[in-house]
């Protein structure tokens, strides 16, 4: 499998082997010591080829030598370990890493210092090394901004992973200095990194897993130890699709994703942490004290979300959650397209002095949208080195204006939420801003407005609440536990989309509504079309289109075997699982006329089936069989979920 | 694996359950289905599950009880051979939780129990009724009444033409 080519060939010279200043310290601290005590009588044995963790009572055997052949022993042991997981926040434009370090939540920092990491892969003919991409992350070379807009990186991966070729970020991404191609009949988006005057292909979940080995090897360096369980924090508005191809990136990159976190349910995590310290600290016992209501609106660089939390004693219960694709590239575009109007023609063409140019308009424009957080108006001058000069004023007033699409897509998500959570702004005890755009004042008067409170909540930086609540759900999800009692809490998650079966007519029918704690079960009971219909087609989808072609198809199955009856008397059961991994499962059978049995064995699939939102398999599948296989609903007062 | 486990579970349980002829509380979803729809409810009531007495168990208590068995039984803080127990019992958990702390649903699952009867309940009943049926159902209602009897009224004139 070519995608595996690059990712193995890293994976295991990064942590030992590779020539990187950093690597012979990394594999001193390895083979000084080959053998390190952890908890419950557990090592961890190092083997040249890769990391495996044992159990054995170190009396007996200090160490081990394994072959090379003994390769799929490691996840038998790794499951009576336990494995602290660490929190990675891989943003749009930045991304940390977090580890609960037994008392507290610490960020890793890279060699030059940094808790926040641009992330970026570089993709670079190096002679010394071969053609070994690396990430922002990485501790050998800082890059500058302008050699990462040079066509050589790639970045916005976060904004590209698991979209299909027809959505409208993927084109909104064609202005980026790499190459996004598009040939609009959904499927992957073709991109590509300038290497040596060629672009060269490659994909955004072999980027990510690079820029994950990449994350992984630093945190091993620095906590000694090797890296396997992660939690990672993942945008609301993130479909199935789009979370499978991130945990793909996660396991081309050797990690084991525990747990994908909608990013304000990490905050919400933190948040109910520091709930649970102080009302300790004020009435010194363990009470479950009163129930506090938070909204969280997190906005960072590719992403927008809003969530309602309802926390007391330490649990955190997500009331409702809202996101879309919608950040700061979005305001850098507008402000892109108001400095320079014909921005698109002119880099259209792609020449080499054009996308350097582009490079420094972006520089110049990110740095104006910085500096008017704190200042009314700011001057740009710009040299976009092929002659021509950009020299003006940008006014807070007119920031505002040409992003008056993003604070209104703002405004109606925080409304949207609020609406869904049943909450009114007088119900809401805190209000919670993270993420970067979060800093831009009209945002912040927006938000707080929405919300009728005069200041927001303090106490969370606004950058590093995500990632330090993933870090915690990693501990409380590795089983650890701490004597103070800090550890004892919980997220209830809830899912951010509806997820059901498409009905006679296009329509689409939520089994599990959005917004519904998991792990979750519901089942819905539907019938025939057709007189003497024997098999039906399930086609399950995922969103809140109430049309089906609106929203994403995740896969589809013929249950069979329904007896013969005219149509609408024969009973079909639709359940659907999401149990605490967030694994999507259906199952689906005929039922025996008038009993409560099943008339054969039921069919249990697992979701998504399909690789990728293939929309055009559902216009397969309508053109082959057309309504003959299609199913309906039944009356509401019949259907199971309303008392069960 | 734990996923063919689980399809066996739900196919044993519901062939046990039909064989023995009785209705299972476990956790066969399909059983349940057609208890809810002949309006049975199941045997382990909402409250025994929430650890609650109905008589006194206002908004606040639900919650109470809820968090506090969540944190005992969630998947998340539970070691992984227990997983698949625990998403069980917590999704049972869930359910009660759902019904009992919305007052309409937690009033028609009380009338199904036979919870509901004495006067005194009769009359938080109402009080309850009020607050969740504000004004608007009301007049809602109202309106709808109003506009069958102008129908009505247009049939008997179009019947004197």
């Amino acid at each position: 499998m070519p995608l595996w080519v690059p990712v193995r060939s890293q994976v295991a010279p990064a942590a030992c082997l590779s020539p990187s200043p950093e690597a012979p310290r990394a594999l001193s601290l390895f083979s000084s010591s080959s053998v390190f005590p952890l908890p419950n009588s557990q090592c961890l044995v190092w083997r040249t080829d890769l990391l495996v963790i044992s159990s054995f009572r170190m009396a007996e055997q200090p160490y081990m030598v394994a072959s090379d052949s003994e390769t799929t022993g490691d996840d038998k042991s790794q499951s009576a370990f336990h494995d602290l997981a660490i929190g990675i926040e891989v943003g749009t434009s930045k991304c940390s890493i977090a580890v609960w370090n037994g008392a507290q939540v610490e960020l890793l920092r890279n060699t030059r210092k940094q808790k926040a990491m641009r992330s970026y892969v570089m993709f670079k003919d190096d002679t010394s090394t071969g053609e070994v991409p690396s990430g922002g992350a990485s501790n050998k070379t800082a890059y500058e901004e302008k050699e990462i807009l040079s066509g050589s990186a790639i970045f916005n991966m976060k904004r590209l992973i698991g979209r299909a070729d027809t959505d409208p970020i993927v084109h909104a991404s064609k202005n980026l200095p790499f190459v996004v191609q598009t040939l609009d009949i959904g499927v992957k988006p073709f991109i590509a990194a300038l290497v040596n005057n060629v672009w060269r292909s490659t994909t955004p979940e072999e980027v990510l897993a690079i820029f994950l080995v990449e994350l992984k090897t630093m945190a091993e360096v620095q906590l000694k130890r090797p890296i396997r369980n992660v939690v990672l924090t993942i945008p609301v508005s993130f479909n199935r699709f789009q979370q499978i191809r991130v945990e793909r990136a996660c396991t081309m990159a050797g990690l084991h994703v525990l747990r994908l976190m909608p990013e304000p349910t990490a905050v919400a995590l933190l948040y109910a942490q520091q709930q649970q310290q102080q009302q300790q600290s004020l009435h010194g016992s363990m009470g479950s004290g009163c129930e506090k209501v938070a909204l969280i609106f997190n906005m960072g660089a590719g992403y927008c979300d809003v969530a309602t939390t309802a926390t007391a004693g330490g649990v955190s219960q997500i009331k409702a959650m809202q996101g879309c694709t919608l950040g700061g590239e979005d305001i850098l575009k507008n402000v892109l397209y108001h400095l320079l109007p014909n921005f698109d023609s002119l880099y259209s063409n792609r020449d080499m002095n054009k996308i350097r140019s582009m490079g420094l308009l972006r520089i110049a424009a990110q740095d104006a949208i910085h500096r008017l957080s704190t200042q009314s108006s700011v001057q740009i001058n710009v040299d976009l080195g092929d002659g021509t000069k950009m020299q003006r004023v940008l006014h807070q007033s007119e920031f505002e204006e040409v992003n008056r699409n993003v604070f209104e897509i703002c405004e109606k998500l925080i409304k949207l939420c609020l609406a869904d959570s049943k909450l009114a702004a007088e119900d809401i005890n805190d209000v919670i801003l993270v993420g970067g755009c979060s800093r831009i004042p009209k945002i912040r008067s927006l938000v707080l407005g929405l919300c009728k409170k005069e200041k927001e909540y303090e106490g969370m930086d606004a950058l590093e609440a995500a990632v330090t609540g993933a870090a915690l759900e990693g501990a409380v999800a590795s089983g650890i536990t701490d004597p103070s009692g800090s550890l004892d809490m919980l997220t209830i998650q809830a899912t951010p989309l509806s997820l059901g079966i498409r009905v006679h007519g296009g329509g689409f029918v939520p089994i599990i509504q959005r917004n519904t704690a998991i792990p979750a079960r519901k089942s819905m009971i539907f019938t025939t079309t057709q007189d003497g219909q024997t098999e039906a087609l399930i086609v399950v989808y995922e969103g809140e289109g109430k049309m089906v072609e609106e929203n994403h198809l995740m896969g589809y199955f013929k249950v069979t075997a329904i007896p013969l009856a005219p149509k609408g008397t024969a009973e079909i059961s639709v359940c659907m699982d999401i149990d605490a991994a967030n694994t999507l499962r259906v199952f689906a059978g005929a039922m025996m006329l008038g009993t409560d049995r099943a008339n054969s064995p039921f069919f249990e699939v697992r979701m998504p089936t399909l690789d990728d939102a293939h929309g055009w398999c559902a216009q397969a599948l309508v053109k082959t069989h057309g309504s003959a296989l299609d199913l309906t609903t039944i009356p509401k007062e019949l259907q199971p979920q309303k008392v069960q | 694996m734990d996923a063919s486990r689980l399809c066996n579970s739900i196919t044993l349980q519901m062939s046990a359950a039909s064989s023995a002829g009785r209705r299972s509380n476990s956790s066969s979803f399909t059983c349940r289905a057609h208890q809810a729809r002949m309006g049975r409810p199941a045997a382990a009531n909402f409250y025994q599950v929430l650890a609650l007495e109905p008589e006194n168990a206002g908004a606040d208590a639900v919650k109470r009880a809820y968090r506090s068995l969540a944190l005992r039984h969630h998947p998340d803080v539970c070691p992984p051979s227990g997983k698949e127990e625990a998403t069980r019992t917590f999704v049972e958990i869930q359910r009660a939780y759902e019904i009992l702390s919305d007052p309409v649903l937690r009033e028609e699952y009380d009338h199904q129990l036979g919870l509901v009867g004495s006067a005194k309940q009769r009359d938080q009943r109402d009080e309850e009724r009020r607050r969740v049926y504000p004004k608007e159902v009301w007049m809602e209602q109202l309106r709808e009444l109003k506009s069958r009897s102008m129908s009505r009224m247009g049939k008997k004139k179009l019947e004197c033409l």
